[in-house]
């Protein structure tokens, strides 16, 4: 058993997550309530949700800065579609799904054709897609939304909150995609020698194309739950969200030079930024420090888990 | 005490690494002036033995003896300060600084006080003239060839008047005419008594200038030889354990239908007119320079540079892979000329290698069927005898020869009609070589056909029925077992 902790590729986070849970529960007595672990979960579901679908972009040796603005477009299109009295609301979130993919497949196809990097290509597609946000909108937040929609921002379900059961479903999901499915295999050996995958017959563009529509998908169902928890569409939604789950896929232990990573581990590294801004919250830390403790935590905590890593060996 | 020739005695050395062990009670001489060869399989033991010698691991048991004194146990250090140094395979020497500076380093500052550049220089030009050299010494050393950066760091040592150089396969990244440059300064450095330690894998460079050679195999020694009285075959067999009939194994194998019909095949700006066939049960051999034209041949088969004019036949049928994965839907396989670039996901395991592109055969919707997938890897692995811990044991833990083998695996499992090989024996320990031409025959055998592709003359000429020769891009002729001697080839490798 405790071989097979040291063994994990996440042992390293597992073991820093414990520790500041431990700390802000020293430091207060409203940290361990199932309250304020139902408040976290609630206050990390779009920060994992965005950081599950990114993980595979990492994994497979790219990167998406576009998160943000696609969760922000997927959104304003949520928005649109559930205006009062418009379209059903299965409808409006099946399209706004199929539209975070297409915007993802957009990226991808970019990467693909062009051989530009994809830090370069999304780079612009972030600021594009922050552009049609506006548009969509014409600047201007949508509300008047529909109740139903509302209902899974902030409604109860199976004694949960929902957006909980989006980030359960999401893991689940995501989980299996990585491990269990050819797909997930095939990201993986990309990540960790492309020319050697493609030379062995994997379909390398076919593959790559499908991370970044995956990501597009996680960041619209990331952008339905923010509108509708702010019962919304903001076209300013998002700002930066994409540094902050590309932050938790890297402390999560998957390598930004690709070829390795998991799902848990991202998992991990999503609740720990999350407890950390939860319990600088309870500890009444201003804002301002807030910011700065994270930035300084996050590096420790890559450190840490480094000298961990060469530990095991 | 009696004075005496020897340098370093080792006696009942033992080290063992997580319940294993690596080396079991073995025992050494190197004499002065000595030039010792040590060979073995991957694996045998061979770095574990350098690296007790130059402390960086601890032995369990035994003693090493340097000039009469126990050094088993000091600091990397002190054994350096004793006068024994390593030359590693990866050379440690700073690409930004001078020759002279280089061989300095971190000495400027000796008993003597402050040395200038100038100082230096002088005291390094005295040493290479010694040496006869011709390297000079006030050029940076990223701007030699590896075979003079490798000399300057074995002057380091000769500077640091070490009495034993160590040296970890120094000719594997020497080119031919490299090697004949280094070989001289290792007669110089005999001359000067200095004793050498090297490994290698090379049986030619053994017999040409080692005085004696030992064998170590799965961590005991199995002896030392006099190299002139013993030869390479009998050598190899002791490297193994067993006996083998012929290095390269041959038997008479029926040749059958076409396989392979290349017709005026070209890739714009790469190679033009190509035409060969390779049918059921030989091998036909690519030869020529490096940079001919022959990977580009095999990979516009195999899709990944497709090719632009001529045809392909392919089992009677016109062909045209767009993608690797179509050639091997269609039967064929391909081993890249670079292992790491072409070959392994070093941070996959075995099985995750040997199914890569192939895990069509072992799904389904999109779910992988991992039991099928195992057994299958598993299987194939036994019968290549690879020697790993469990097939998920990260590949680039294993030996290059076994991850070769690996390769081979994956080859297998794709049951192939055609197999395009390019340099499958680049880099690989002398037993992984057997295995694999031993192989080769298996698949002939089996009515498979074989395109090789080698800069290694005698394995192309050995294993190949017939060679095609590639200069410039262009055919330059076609030459039966016969015919095909290395003068020939050369000489029509060569016609410009």
């Amino acid at each position: 058993m405790k071989n097979l902790f040291l063994k994990s590729p996440t042992g390293g986070i597992f073991i820093a997550l414990v520790l500041v849970c431990l700390l802000f529960g020293s430091l207060t007595s409203r940290f361990f309530t199932p309250m304020n672990m139902s408040v976290i979960l609630n206050q990390v579901s779009v920060n994992a949700i965005l950081a599950f679908g990114v993980t595979f972009v990492i994994i497979a040796g790219g990167i998406d800065l576009s998160l943000g603005s696609l969760l922000a477009v997927s959104g304003v299109i949520v928005a649109l579609l559930s205006q009062e009295g418009s379209y059903a609301l299965w409808i409006g979130l099946l399209l706004t799904l199929l539209a975070g993919m297409a915007m993802g497949a957009f990226n991808g196809a970019l990467v693909v054709l062009t051989k530009v990097p994809p830090f370069i290509v999304t780079l612009g597609t972030m600021t594009i897609g922050r552009g049609v946000a506006l548009l969509l909108s014409k600047g201007r937040p949508i509300s008047d939304l529909n109740e139903s929609l509302n209902f899974l921002g902030s409604g109860d379900m199976m004694g949960l909150p929902v957006p909980i059961i989006f980030l359960i479903i999401s893991f689940v999901f995501c989980q299996l995609l990585l491990t269990k499915t050819v797909f997930g295999r095939y990201v993986k050996a990309i990540g960790g020698n492309e020319m050697a995958a493609f030379v062995a017959g994997v379909r390398v563009n076919r593959i790559k194309l499908w991370v970044y529509v995956i990501s597009g998908l996680f960041a619209a169902l990331a952008g339905i739950l923010l509108t509708a928890r702010i019962n919304t569409g903001q076209p300013n939604a998002g700002l930066g969200f994409e540094l902050d789950a590309i932050a938790a896929v890297i402390i999560g232990g998957t390598s930004t030079r690709g070829g390795k990573g998991t799902i848990t581990g991202t998992l991990l590294g999503v609740l720990f930024i999350g407890v950390i801004n939860n319990g600088l919250d309870l500890i009444n830390v201003s804002a301002y420090w807030q910011q700065v403790i994270m930035g300084g935590i996050i590096i420790l905590a890559v450190v840490l888990d480094g000298l961990y890593q060469k530990m095991k060996k | 005490m009696v004075l005496s020739d020897c340098l370093l005695d080792i006696k009942g050395l033992s080290f063992s690494y997580s319940g294993s062990s690596i080396l079991r009670s073995v025992n050494l001489r190197v004499e002065k002036a000595e030039i010792h060869a040590l060979v073995g399989e991957n694996g045998a033991g061979k770095s574990s033995l350098f690296k007790s010698i130059m402390g960086i691991i601890s032995p369990s048991d035994g003693e090493i003896i340097f000039f009469d004194q126990g050094i088993r146990g000091l600091s990397v250090r002190e054994i350096l300060g004793k006068g024994i140094s390593m030359i590693h395979q990866e050379l440690m020497l700073i690409p930004e600084l001078s020759v002279a500076e280089n061989i300095y380093l971190g000495r400027e500052n000796s008993a003597g006080g402050h040395m200038s550049l100038a100082a230096i220089q002088r005291s390094v030009q005295a040493l290479f003239d010694r040496f006869g050299l011709d390297i000079p010494v006030d050029v940076k050393v990223k701007e030699l060839s590896i075979a003079r950066q490798q000399i300057v760091e074995i002057m380091r040592s000769v500077s640091q008047e070490a009495k034993l150089i160590l040296m970890d396969e120094p000719t594997s990244s020497l080119t031919d005419g490299e090697i004949q440059f280094f070989t001289r300064l290792i007669r110089n450095l005999k001359e000067a008594g200095v004793g050498i330690l090297f490994t290698s894998h090379k049986m030619e460079e053994i017999f040409e200038f080692a005085d004696v050679v030992s064998v170590l195999r799965d961590g005991e020694m199995i002896g030392t030889y006099r190299t002139n009285e013993i030869d390479a075959h009998v050598l190899v067999e002791k490297m193994v354990g067993r006996e083998l009939k012929d290095f390269y194994p041959k038997s008479d194998v029926e040749v059958g239908e076409p396989i392979l019909d290349v017709e005026n095949l070209g890739l714009a700006g790469v190679f033009q007119g190509i035409n060969f066939q390779v049918r059921a049960g030989e091998v036909l051999g690519l030869a020529g320079l490096v940079g001919a034209g022959r990977t580009d041949i095999g990979q516009s088969i195999f899709g990944i540079r497709p090719y632009t004019s001529g045809e392909i036949r392919y089992l009677g049928k016109r062909f045209e892979a767009k993608h690797p994965s179509e050639a091997l839907e269609a039967g064929m396989a391909y081993l890249g000329e670079d292992r790491k670039e072409l070959g392994i996901i070093p941070e996959m395991n075995i099985r995750e290698n040997m199914t890569l592109g192939l895990l069509r055969m072992f799904q389904k919707m999109q779910a992988i069927l991992f039991q099928a997938e195992k057994k299958a890897t598993e299987d194939n692995s036994d019968a290549l005898r690879i020697r790993m811990s469990h097939a998920g044991q990260k590949i680039q833990e294993l030996s290059g020869g076994n991850q070769q083998k690996v390769l081979f695996g994956r080859m297998l499992l794709n049951m192939p009609n055609l197999l395009i090989l390019d340099e499958p024996t680049r880099g690989i320990d002398v037993v992984s070589k057997f295995d694999i031409y031993s192989l080769i025959l298996e698949l002939k055998k089996a009515g498979k056909g074989i395109l090789l592709i080698s800069s290694d003359m005698t394995e192309l000429l050995e294993m190949s029925d017939r060679v095609v020769v590639i200069s410039k891009g262009s055919q330059r002729g076609e030459l039966n077992k016969q015919e095909a001697s290395p003068a020939r080839v050369l000489q029509l490798a060569l016609h410009a």
